[in-house]
């Protein structure tokens, strides 16, 4: 493999609480390769968003404890807020959880694209800015038209190809998506990590994907982590992990599968904590 | 025991609310007692030399009929507090009743309630309160709360109309309707004490901008002309042209007593509200 | 959609007018007693007015009431006195009229209220987004703080602490009146010195006592919009903080800001009336506070009419602009 994109080691994030400090993420370890597709999975809470949010240093309240993050070999921990800010959308970017409501009501999606832009110092002639975020769209399926739009007049599904627009605006090595398809329907998930996955392949960008849904992650991440009170129980290639799980709660997981190829699957789910939120 | 200790250390950590009550308790301490204390013939016109500046025998001076500030601010307190919780009260209470009818009934009544509310809360209180003043042969304490609860009473129909509309869908309210609870049985047991921080919030807003309406109508010179309110004091403050003549401490302490007694709500009312959110996001 | 929205409150709007008025008919027809008679008791008990030609003051008020004819024809010719803008004479300064009377204070009203208004809605909302906005430095919020307790405080006792201050103690400004004594209006520079002049210290009052309320409207708008998953996104997006505050924060903050604008037209409007008292300011306000004082029963009736109908009015004109500037009402009506 060559040097990794990113890369995570030992990471602590603790949130300081009334009732003392709570350690959200223990001691988690993982690294990508370029183009990879790293999918993180677990329950609400597990701290797989936690890690996403630490890694963008956009953590409310929470602080990261120990450990180092490494984007394309530069130590992040050390950087300066300003310099994080830059580096946002430029080098790792994000697709939101909650499409429906990532996007600023009162400004034209046009404009919220053209933010990126120029506040990233990308300069384009007069009129060509509006072609580039066309074009943009188009790599989403979605018209050119929709930049003058506002987002209460798309659909969910719509609003969120938006926001992976957006992601790949400066083509950044790395982009994590954090449950990106949550709040769609099933029909629209499919198409919508379709999507990404295409604009994916086409910029060359490695994913971390989150999400609870074992069975879609399986279809899109080449490896994948397993993620359970805060701990990174589980990581190996998706084939592995299914057909070999070694961690009690991977098994808990892949078995409340109501999966076609994996038969005598439908068992009743196990109880006490079981499944993920 | 436990719960008292809980709302003291939720007092505490309100600050707001915590200055709020210690200032409105201070003034109504004040306004109870102060009146035992002072020789009422002091307040009347012509008792001691008019227009003394503040001195050993006149703490806050005399006003220009001769009356001794101090006995005059002491008395008025009481006054202008009753026409204030007067007024609180009746409107609170109309409020509550048109909110939870709103709320409850629906339909048609409610659009008529929610219209008239909506234009009440367009046409400014003042307007129509100078009107009703002005066709009022003699004003007293008793009536001027009347008028202004007449007018107070849209903050509480609002509030306590759309935490009816929402408590009406919750689950326990759900439940006892299934279970053959109607009507009134409904909202007193399961909607009304649900509604009580609500309630609570209400009266201190609908009491502060009942005092709003008061002092602004006796500053216009509508109020009691032969009582003794703190609104009145300043009225004649500026009917003698006190500000000119710089007689501060005729019309300074007054200012004083009713900004503390604004801060005093205000305070009270952030406080409330901060408590009552939590209260509803954590339930 | 928008068609429905304005309908309803154009629907609004005519209600204020229609209560408005018929409040005013009705008010002293309900009191006991001829109206009249009381009217003109209270007038000449008080001593007020040059009662120069009572026959003709009673012949005045005769005709204003039509007290001998039905209730509903004296409701209509009510409202047909009305919509020609006759209110009548004033009884103090006799023939005359009131709505002239009113026209000549209403310049004054307007600039000082508009001004004052604007100014604090300006600064009150900036300062409240600040003192909602993480990394805006902890005097803001402080300073904030304190603006806010005197929001709680009636406009006019600030201005009678001002007037005090800086006209009596430090004669910096003028204790009163509209403009410098002697000097009649009109564009020319010395006019509009000493109008501003004048106007300073009042509008500095209502300035001082409204920045607060629009700061903390304002600081609780934009708590909760920082609160959106756009704010977060926007972060994400390694957009500048400046950006942030203001077109995704401010931006969505000030809508319902300016609903409240519109919701506290009355307020501001009721508490400028004070102020103009304290300060003689030759508005509408003082004028009603002169009417009071002289119990000039039609001017105020007139002056009641006119405030009710012109916030009305102006409530419309808001709620006409609000869609404007929030796309998503256009849509979805409200």
């Amino acid at each position: 493999m060559s040097s990794p994109v990113l890369e995570i080691r030992n990471l602590d994030v603790t949130y300081p609480t009334a009732r003392g400090p709570f350690q959200a993420v223990k001691d988690v370890s993982f690294s990508l390769g370029p183009g990879e597709r790293f999918g993180l999975v677990g329950e609400s809470g597990s701290g797989k968003s936690t890690t996403i949010l630490a890694l963008m240093r956009m953590l409310r309240g929470g602080l990261v404890t120990g450990g180092e993050l490494l984007l394309n070999g530069r130590d992040l921990t050390k950087m300066t807020n300003a310099q994080y800010r830059a580096l946002r959308f430029a080098e790792m970017s994000l697709v939101p959880q909650g499409a429906m409501s990532s996007l600023n009501p009162v400004l034209r999606i046009g404009r919220q694209i053209a933010d990126i832009f120029e506040d990233h110092g990308v300069r384009h002639a007069p009129g060509e800015r509006n072609r580039a975020i066309g074009e943009l769209l188009q790599r989403v399926g979605l018209e050119p038209a929709v930049q003058n739009r506002f987002p209460h007049q798309l659909s969910g599904g719509m609003k969120q190809r938006v926001c992976i627009a957006m992601s790949i605006a400066l083509r950044p090595s790395l982009i994590l998506a954090d449950e990106p398809t949550s709040a769609l329907d099933v029909m629209v998930q499919k198409q919508v990590l379709g999507t990404l996955g295409r604009v994916q392949r086409e910029l060359g960008a490695a994913v971390v994907l989150i999400g609870h849904d074992m069975a879609l992650m399986a279809h899109f991440v080449s490896r994948i982590g397993v993620m359970y009170r805060g701990e990174l129980v589980e990581i190996g290639p998706v084939k592995k992990v299914f057909s070999a799980p070694e961690h009690p709660y991977t098994r808990m997981l892949i078995e409340s599968l109501p999966s076609f190829d994996r038969v005598g699957a439908f068992r009743l789910a196990p109880p006490a904590g079981a499944g993920g939120a | 025991m436990d719960r008292f200790l809980f709302a003291a250390a939720g007092l505490y950590r309100n600050k707001s609310l915590l200055f709020g009550l210690l200032i409105l308790t201070t003034i109504v301490l004040v306004a109870l007692i102060g009146p035992l204390l002072v020789d009422g013939t002091l307040s009347r016109v012509g008792a001691t030399v008019p227009r003394q500046p503040p001195s050993g025998a006149h703490w806050l001076g005399t006003d220009a009929q001769g009356r001794d500030m101090l006995t005059v601010l002491i008395l008025a307190m009481p006054q202008t507090l009753k026409i204030g919780l007067a007024a609180g009260l009746i409107s609170l209470s109309a409020g509550v009743a048109l909110g939870l009818i709103a709320g409850f009934v629906g339909g048609f009544i409610d659009t008529v309630i929610r219209l008239a509310s909506d234009v009440m809360m367009t046409i400014p209180g003042i307007a129509i309160l100078v009107l009703v003043a002005s066709n009022v042969r003699e004003m007293t304490v008793e009536l001027m709360a009347v008028i202004v609860a007449s007018l107070s009473w849209m903050v509480a129909t609002r509030t306590i109309r759309a935490q009816t509309l929402s408590l009406r869908e919750r689950g326990y309210v759900q439940i006892a309707r299934l279970n053959g609870s109607t009507g009134l049985k409904l909202i007193f047991v399961e909607v009304l004490p649900n509604l009580l921080p609500f309630i609570a919030a209400s009266f201190v807003i609908t009491v502060s901008s009942a005092m709003l309406a008061t002092i602004g109508l006796e500053a216009l010179g509508l109020g009691p002309q032969n009582e003794l309110t703190l609104g009145m004091t300043i009225y004649w403050s500026q009917f003698y042209g006190a500000i000119i003549r710089g007689m501060w401490w005729w019309w300074g302490p007054p200012i004083v007593a009713i900004s503390l007694i604004f801060i005093g709500l205000m305070l009270t009312s952030a406080g409330m509200d901060s408590f009552v959110n939590k209260r509803a996001g954590t339930s | 959609m928008y068609l429905s929205y304005v309908s309803r409150r154009f629907g609004i709007m005519l209600l204020v007018v229609f209560f408005a008025v018929t409040i005013n008919f009705a008010l002293p027809r309900m009191m006991p007693g001829d109206p009249i008679e009381s009217q003109l008791n209270q007038l000449l008990a008080s001593g007020g007015g040059a009662v120069g030609d009572v026959g003709a003051m009673v012949e005045s008020y005769r005709a204003r009431f039509g007290l001998d004819q039905p209730i509903w024809q004296q409701y209509l010719a009510y409202w047909q006195s009305v919509f020609r803008l006759d209110l009548g004479s004033s009884l103090t300064n006799y023939p005359e009229r009131v709505s002239d009377a009113i026209l000549g204070g209403l310049p004054w009203t307007l600039g000082l209220l508009g001004f004052a208004t604007l100014i604090s809605f300006a600064i009150g909302t900036l300062l409240g987004g600040l003192m909602g906005w993480p990394r805006a430095p902890r005097a803001v919020r402080g300073f904030g703080s304190a603006v806010a307790l005197l929001s709680s405080v009636p406009y006019f006792l600030i201005g009678m602490i001002l007037l005090y201050l800086f006209a009596i103690v430090f004669r910096i400004f003028p204790a009163g009146g509209g403009m410098p004594f002697g000097m009649s209006p009109g564009l020319n520079w010395p006019a509009i010195q000493g109008i501003l002049w004048h106007g300073t210290l009042p509008a500095l009052a209502i300035i001082i006592a409204e920045v607060g309320a629009w700061a903390l409207g304002m600081r609780g708008m934009m708590v909760s919009v920082l609160g959106e998953d756009y704010i977060t996104l926007a972060d994400a997006k390694g957009l500048k903080p400046k950006r942030i505050f203001l077109w995704y924060g401010m931006r969505n903050a000030l809508l319902p800001q300016l609903t409240k604008l519109a919701l506290s037209l009355g307020h501001i409007a009721s508490g400028a009336i004070l102020v103009e008292v304290i300060f003689s300011y030759p508005g509408i306000g003082f004028r009603l506070y002169q009417a009071i004082q002289s119990k000039d029963y039609f001017v105020i009736q007139g002056i009641v009419l006119l405030l009710s109908v012109s916030i009305a009015i102006a409530m419309f004109i808001l709620d006409l602009i609000y869609p404007l500037i929030d796309p998503r009402i256009t849509a979805k009506g409200k």
